[in-house]
């Protein structure tokens, strides 16, 4: 694997495929900020584009769309209180009280930095270890993802803030959501009601709209639009944040 | 004697609880003990939302206390009405099409919003923004991705 290393290190010398990586990231992140649109949209829409490409910088613009896709998602979130994809549904819960609060700059800085960091640290770990893991996985069967289902039922119920039958509940109402369609083993229609839309399931995206995007307009709409918060924009440098008191301290 | 909101929820995942089980047992394919098939995991959600919808109902009766409630009956009103809007809205839009129904539904939608909320909006950027929305949309979905919007059965 590390045979490839010179040939992808040769790719990013070249001026013209930087250029590729630095609109592809930008066009991902103006798409992974809008909810309902992600990195896999897209790719989906500038593929085209690459068939005339070289496979070197057509898979270097269409990583950098995806992997601005997937970091443009907390945008929404921060923003918004509406995730643009499921990895930042985390960042709902602590984003938008920031913002609510009048310190979007800082939670998009945070965000910024975590994402970059995130990003940066496990391209170079799978890199490096990407057949290690390949191997792991390959040894992984039955009995271990019905391990991972419990443990993640049991997280659920570990983290569930106020009530537990209320986050167990919304557990059953996601596994029901997914046994929309025809089932993968045996193609039994499940819950589809002779419908084509829902004979490949529900989409993530789909149910995270209907989740959060329509609660937060019932909720707003319902009991009147809560005051816009005052925004403090006279000390913003960087990213928003300080580094000697809030990154390192 | 007043319900509780938590008895309520409760009451409902009950309910959906007996709908699910009632479906699942339309399905074909047979449950073994050595293959469970297509029915486990629906009936898995099914027991997960009795059990949890008892659970609500149950803690909530032991709970005393006034709640506060989720929205006024003028906010349920307002709600209401912005789902009928779009109820109405998939109906136009099956005999005239999105183009012609889709920036006159927007209009609406942007006018409940901001109407009576005390938000200084420019009307004609509303009516801008219903427009152009609606064109963008239409220029993603039909230029971008190639895919057809409806073109109402009346234009037809």
């Amino acid at each position: 694997m590390l045979e490839h290393i010179p040939y992808v290190l040769s790719q990013f010398s070249a001026p013209f495929n930087l250029l590729l990586v630095a609109v592809g990231t930008f066009i991902g992140i103006v798409f992974g900020s809008i909810p309902g649109l992600s990195g896999t949209t897209a790719v989906i829409m500038f593929m085209p584009l690459t068939y005339a490409m070289e496979p070197g910088p057509a898979i270097m613009f269409l990583l950098s769309l995806w992997i601005g896709g997937c970091s443009g998602a907390f945008i929404g979130s921060v923003l918004l209180g509406i995730p643009g994809s499921g990895s930042a549904v985390a960042t709902v819960w602590d984003g938008y009280p920031m913002s609510m609060k009048g310190q979007p700059s800082k939670a998009l800085g945070i965000g910024a930095l975590a994402s970059f960091s995130g990003t940066f640290l496990s391209a170079i770990f799978g890199m490096f270890l990407c057949e290690v893991v390949a191997q792991v996985a390959f040894m992984l069967g039955p009995w271990e993802y019905f391990g991972l289902c419990f443990v993640a039922i049991t997280m659920v119920l570990a983290i569930s803030k106020g009530n537990m039958f209320k986050g167990l509940a919304a557990a059953s109402l996601g596994l029901l959501l997914s046994s929309v369609g025809y089932s993968p083993i045996d193609a039994e229609p499940r819950f589809v009601f002779g419908n084509i839309y829902l004979m490949g399931g529900l989409g993530i995206i789909v149910v995270l709209m209907g989740v959060f995007a329509v609660s937060r307009v019932i909720v707003d709409f319902g009991r009147g639009y809560p005051p816009e918060p005052k925004i403090d924009t006279s000390n913003i440098k960087g990213l928003g944040l300080d580094f000697k008191t809030e990154i390192w301290p | 004697m007043k319900i509780k909101r938590d008895q309520l929820t409760g009451i409902v995942l009950i309910a959906a609880s007996a709908v699910v089980c009632w479906l699942v047992s339309g399905f074909e394919k047979p449950m073994q003990a050595d293959y469970p098939g297509p029915k486990l995991f629906p009936l898995i959600a099914a027991f997960g939302l009795f059990s949890c919808g008892a659970g609500l109902f149950i803690s909530s009766c032991i709970k005393k206390g006034e709640e506060k409630p989720f929205l006024t009956l003028k906010g349920w009103g307002k709600v209401a009405g912005l789902f009928l809007l779009m109820v109405l809205y998939i109906f136009l839009m099956k005999y005239f099409g999105y183009l012609a129904v889709t920036p006159l539904i927007l209009l609406t939608t942007s006018l409940m919003i901001t109407v009576g909320e005390g938000r200084k909006i420019n009307r004609p950027v509303q009516l801008v923004f219903a427009v152009g929305m609606a064109l963008i949309l239409y220029l993603i979905y039909c230029k971008g991705f190639g895919m057809l919007l409806p073109r109402g059965s009346f234009f037809e």
